[in-house]
């Protein structure tokens, strides 16, 4: 028995947990995207995302969502609005799930706001933007994120 | 008899956490595994999740007062000599941040045989028992939920079927048990408003091992446990398509039983996953259970 439990008390010692944690504060590393981050190439359009609240959880966050033609613009403008209003969906790939659906609102042309962003978790996530085309295809650019 | 009898009610105690995100996990079955015709048990835990951890293995503080209360009926019962049936019932109170919700949680229902009876002594020969468990997806998993940080997600949201085996062994004031389960999780489609529409979600295999050793004095029991859990990765494909990644951890428990007086015990326990293993992709708490049992003997 004295040999049974020496053994398990060593074991136990060989696989304690070593917790790594992250280094950077990911509301910082992930606060703005201030170029073409988002490249929608079948819609010739360029996008970015500023972050006016977060990206944080669990409380909301709310950022800025712009287009603009990538042949012709800037990130300053002028804005272009796509084909119909952009869909966002949150994200977890890892865990396979997403969050509480966001709200799109249009403050003018090419330039969105969406509210009601709750990640319901800690971990990597994913910000995902579609564009629908006139033919009824569809295009998705990824921001992704760590919370 | 009596180390039996606490084990029992600690290895009803054991649950194996899958992300808090998703609730259940595998929580080990309702078993006789002492000399009685029938078994109840009803345990209060109160858990916290206090870490996560990604699928590259960084850690992440938990900053949202994600905490859940389990309310859990366990019953089994002796239908011959060596066969048994059981049943798990908990109800489950979540509260994310300052959101809260209460409600069914994943039922599961088991069978039981003895395929290693103790019918006289012998230092080295265990009593084995093996198991069968389905688990139904009797509560809004975190494809269903409502609220805005899914406190309503109280379950894995899959039917999930399979066989596991549990030996235990007294020696004087000693005993130990071992035990082992995998797991089937079957594919389902969901509506889900988070997705944005429909998509078909498709677990795969799970597992989870435990060891445990324990020590009698007079009505007292002081005894720890290690498990561990795995979980394959859930594909998702329709309105979202991701590939997932597997999830591991492991639960590290102290286990403090009294016997209250022949048929009835209880028990108090600590489970921390914090503290052992190399978890991946798994949300990390700790808990506190409190459980009575009352047995009634052949």
């Amino acid at each position: 028995m004295n040999f049974f439990l020496t053994g398990i008390f060593f074991l136990a010692l060989t696989a304690c947990a070593r917790p790594d944690y992250l280094s950077v504060d990911p509301r910082q590393q992930n606060h703005t995207q201030d170029q073409c981050a988002l490249i929608f190439s079948k819609n010739s359009l360029c996008a970015n995302v500023h972050w006016s609240q977060g990206p944080q959880t669990p409380a909301e966050s709310e950022f800025i969502l712009k287009f603009w033609n990538s042949k012709n613009a800037t990130e300053n403008g002028p804005y272009n609005d796509p084909a119909q209003n952009p869909s966002v969906v949150l994200w977890m790939p890892s865990m396979g799930h997403g969050s509480s659906p966001v709200k799109v609102e249009k403050l003018e042309t090419g330039v969105y706001r969406i509210k009601r962003v709750y990640f319901i978790m800690s971990g990597e996530w994913e910000v995902r933007i579609s564009l629908k085309n006139a033919d009824g295809s569809s295009e998705q650019q990824t921001l992704s994120l760590v919370l | 008899m009596r180390s039996l009898i606490f084990l029992s009610a600690l290895l009803l105690s054991i649950k194996v956490y899958a992300a808090s995100c998703c609730g259940g996990g595998f929580a080990f079955p309702a078993l006789i595994l002492g000399d009685d015709k029938a078994l109840f048990t009803s345990s209060f835990s109160y858990g916290s999740v206090t870490d996560d951890v990604l699928p590259n293995g960084k850690w992440i503080h938990r900053a949202d007062n994600n905490q859940s209360e389990t309310m859990k009926i366990d019953g089994a019962y002796l239908i011959s000599d060596l066969w048994q049936t059981g049943m798990s019932v908990p109800v489950v109170s979540r509260q994310i941040d300052k959101e809260d919700s209460m409600g069914l949680g994943d039922i599961s229902i088991n069978l039981g045989y003895e395929f290693l009876p103790e019918l006289s002594y012998s230092e080295w020969k265990p009593k084995g028992l093996a198991f069968l468990q389905i688990t139904l997806p009797t509560s809004p998993s975190v494809y269903d939920a409502t609220n805005i940080l899914a406190a309503d997600s109280r379950g894995r949201g899959f039917f999930t079927l399979g066989p596991g085996m549990v030996f235990t062994k007294n020696w004087k004031a000693w005993d130990a048990n071992l035990s082992g389960e995998i797991h089937k999780s079957f594919p389902r489609t969901f509506h889900s408003d988070a997705a944005g529409g429909e998509i078909d979600a498709t677990p795969g295999w799970g597992r989870s091992f435990t060891a445990g050793v324990g020590w009698n004095h007079g009505d007292w029991r002081v005894g720890t446990n290690l498990s561990s859990m795995y979980e394959d990765a859930i594909r998702i494909r329709g309105a979202q398509s991701s590939e997932g990644a597997p999830q591991s951890n492991m639960t590290w428990s102290a286990v403090v039983n009294y016997m209250l007086d022949l048929e009835s015990a209880l028990t108090l326990s600590y489970a921390d996953q914090t503290l052992f293993g190399a978890p991946e992709n798994s949300s990390l708490s700790k808990t506190v259970t409190l459980s009575f049992q009352q047995r009634w003997q052949r």
